[in-house]
């Protein structure tokens, strides 16, 4: 009797150990659950200008939903394999502030103002051009240094979207960038 | 209630075989209502030490209370049943909770990204500008769902896979490497314990699909969605608490069901017990009341049944014991009364004074007493064969009108005798014994009846069986309605003073004993007023 007697009792210590084990929600190994999620959303194409031959040369990219001034991310990309093998180059480079270019728009949308690239010659136009090429933006403010802080709207104007006030990260000054420029400003490195 | 010997002999061995059978019955009987005292005393004895040692060791179940196991049996079964419904319902809502949650993750999952990330987007190779931080928040914010989810973004470049910065995370989770490279091509999900907290991880590569030739081919964007599973562990918990209550509550409830049915059971047990113990304590009228229709009250009437069988044959036997010992009193009575007038008698004889006149009074008077000394031992030698069942049968071919005549004749009691039945009738009988029956019931009829006394026989079947019945009628004053049961039993007289000198009390009982021996019957009825009328049938026997 003693021996079939501990049969059970051991039987018993599994099952309440299946038991506990079970309970709560446990660990899962990795499963696949079905096929990978389809891109179903449709771009606005974006154009970019890049340089070809010291001259500027627009392309047509495909931009991201609900985010029209990705045309600068894909301008500090630079040209693509395709676009390199046809001889496309770009001027456009970042100025070494350790922080992410900021591109930020007036409330009005006419503005865009374009902080921490290049700031001179061709790089400036290629900005300018690929700004302007964004639907809505008139006008193009760049400004090669300069850190972002927000701060709100002053009281009484209306408007409670924060504004971003740049400062020298050198002087602690508040910056105000350089004039707005249009493309037509650069007219001398388009072609035609 | 006299019970004779000679009426208790017939039917001695059966009677045997029926207390025989009572025996074991009680002894079981007994041998239960004393299993708590010997329970008891084991365990004392075991404790003292003395008792043989135990094997077992620990309490053995089987060995505990009727009402512990009757207990045990009803809460193992209440736990047994109670658990597996528990466990199987906890299981079920377990998984169906899960599973809903997964497939609800994992469907927002993929089609908030398939919304939100376009077919043909291409990876970033070098710093981030805000557009591009922008849009990762905005991925980020509809993947999280208003900030419940934990979201880890990644993009593919150059076969790796590079995770953008974190901007807020939540529950600090760590994506597992072998699952974000499981995550490329497929959508994956897994569980994770972080911290005592359930994870569950989903991540997917987004594909898009090339509108030229129709196939998919991958964006360079990865998505990762961590949510906490803590309110589902929460609800779990919570039925796992419900489901205990609810287990403790059938356990509490099947104790009291158990109870009450035990009680319902061993309360009956108990009283039987009791009473088999009483029973066995010679407590004879010992009963248990019968209570409903259930096996117990059959086996409280069983007990009843056979307690008082056992009493009545307790009766019996101590009835038969009486009526023995009164026989014995008896014998010695009879023998000690003409003993004494012997000794009386010899007295005389023996004194010189005592004329010749009266030693010739005398000696008769000692010789008849001798001689009736002698009928008596010789009565009683015959019962007491009749009793041990030694007396044998030597039935031969008789014709009955002159068997009677022949037993009268002989003893002078032809001319005071009328004689009355087919002359040609004959019976397989004893003649010894016709003979004893016909002289005891004449002689009877002579002593105690009137004349005349007539002797009637005739054929007659009892049933099937043919016979002859032969009436031996008298015309005296009848037998008192008092001795009419009596009359057949032994030493019994009409009065007991006077008769000591006549007849020995018990040619009745013998005449009895003959015919019964035969098979036959005989009784006796006042045919009023004439007399007493004593009624003989005896089988005609098989060759007659």
């Amino acid at each position: 009797m003693r021996r079939p007697g501990r049969c059970p009792r051991r039987l018993i210590l599994v099952a309440a150990a299946l038991l506990a084990s079970g309970c709560g929600i446990t660990p899962a190994e990795t499963t696949v659950a079905g096929d990978p999620p389809i891109a179903r959303s449709t771009s606005q194409p974006t154009v970019v200008y890049f340089v070809k031959q010291g001259k500027l040369t627009s392309v047509t990219r495909p931009g991201l939903p609900g985010v029209p001034e990705y045309s600068l991310q894909q301008l500090l990309e630079g040209p693509n394999d395709i676009e390199r093998a046809r001889g496309l180059g770009s001027r456009a480079a970042r100025v070494d502030t350790g922080s992410d270019i900021q591109v930020n728009r007036s409330p009005d949308g006419g503005t865009l103002s374009v902080w921490g690239l290049e700031e001179k010659g061709l790089g400036l136009a290629q900005i300018v051009c690929t700004g302007t090429a964004i639907p809505g933006v008139q006008r193009v403010i760049v400004q090669g240094r300069g850190i972002p802080v927000l701060h709100a709207q002053s009281p009484g104007t209306g408007d409670t979207t924060p504004d971003v006030v740049y400062i020298d990260p050198l002087t602690g000054q508040s910056l105000k960038g350089s004039r707005p420029y249009t493309c037509s400003d650069f007219a001398k490195y388009l072609d035609g | 209630m006299t019970v004779t010997k000679g009426r208790a002999e017939p039917d001695h061995s059966p009677r045997t075989s029926r207390f025989a059978a009572l025996r074991p019955l009680v002894a079981v009987l007994t041998r239960a209502a004393g299993r708590v005292r010997t329970v008891a005393g084991r365990a004392r004895a075991l404790k003292r030490g003395a008792g043989a040692p135990n094997r077992r060791g620990g309490l053995s179940l089987w060995r505990a209370g009727l009402r512990l196991r009757l207990v045990a049996g009803f809460v193992v079964v209440a736990v047994l049943s109670s658990a597996a419904a528990s466990c199987i319902a906890y299981f079920l809502i377990q998984r169906s909770m899960i599973d809903r949650t997964q497939a609800n993750v994992i469907g927002e999952f993929k089609n908030t990204l398939g919304r939100s990330v376009p077919a043909d987007m291409e990876a970033w190779s070098s710093g981030f500008s805000s557009p591009g931080i922008s849009y990762l928040q905005q991925l980020k914010s509809a993947l999280s769902v208003q900030g419940r989810y934990d979201v880890k973004l990644a993009q593919v470049r150059d076969g790796n896979i590079f995770f953008f910065p974190d901007f807020d995370t939540r529950y600090g989770v760590d994506l597992p490497g072998d699952f974000v490279q499981m995550a490329r091509g497929n959508t994956v999900y897994r569980r994770i314990d972080h911290r005592g907290t359930p994870f569950l991880l989903v991540g997917g590569q987004v594909y898009g699909e090339r509108r030229a030739d129709g196939t998919y081919r991958p964006t360079p964007i990865m998505g990762f969605v961590i949510v906490s599973l803590a309110r589902e562990a929460d609800d779990l918990r919570t039925l796992a608490r419900v489901l205990v209550i609810a287990n403790v509550a059938t356990v509490v409830v099947a104790v009291v069901f158990a109870l009450v049915a035990a009680r319902g059971v061993l309360g009956p047990v108990r009283r039987l017990g009791r009473a088999a113990h009483d029973l066995g304590e010679g407590r004879l009228d010992t009963r248990v009341e019968v209570l409903g229709r259930d096996e117990l009250a059959d086996l409280a009437r069983t007990f009843n049944r056979t307690a008082g069988a056992l009493e009545g044959t307790v009766a019996e036997l101590r009835a038969m014991e009486e009526s023995s010992r009164r026989f014995v009193a008896d014998v010695s009575h009879e023998l000690r009364t003409p003993l004494t007038a012997i000794t009386a008698l010899t007295d005389t004889l023996a004194d010189k004074d005592v004329s010749a006149a009266d030693r010739e009074t005398a000696g008769p008077l000692v010789t008849e007493g001798i001689r009736r000394l002698g009928t008596l031992v010789e009565h009683l030698i015959e019962i007491s064969r009749l009793d041990s069942g030694t007396a044998a049968l030597v039935p031969d071919d008789l014709n009955v009108g002159e068997a009677v005549a022949a037993c009268l004749a002989p003893r002078g009691w032809a001319g005071r005798v009328e004689i009355d039945g087919p002359p040609d009738l004959m019976a397989r009988i004893d003649p010894r014994r016709f003979d004893v029956i016909m002289a005891n019931l004449v002689g009877n009829a002579l002593k105690h009846g009137a004349p005349p006394v007539v002797v009637r026989f005739r054929q007659e079947a009892n049933g099937d069986v043919p016979g002859v019945t032969l009436t031996v009628t008298d015309h005296g004053p009848g037998i008192p309605r008092w001795l009419l049961p009596l009359v057949f039993d032994r030493f019994v007289k009409l009065d007991r003073a006077r008769a000591s000198s006549e007849g020995s009390g018990l040619g009745l009982a013998i005449a009895r004993a003959n015919v019964e021996l035969h098979g036959g019957v005989v009784n006796v009825v006042n045919d009023e007023p004439r007399g007493a009328v004593f009624t003989v049938w005896l089988p005609l026997g098989e060759d007659a």
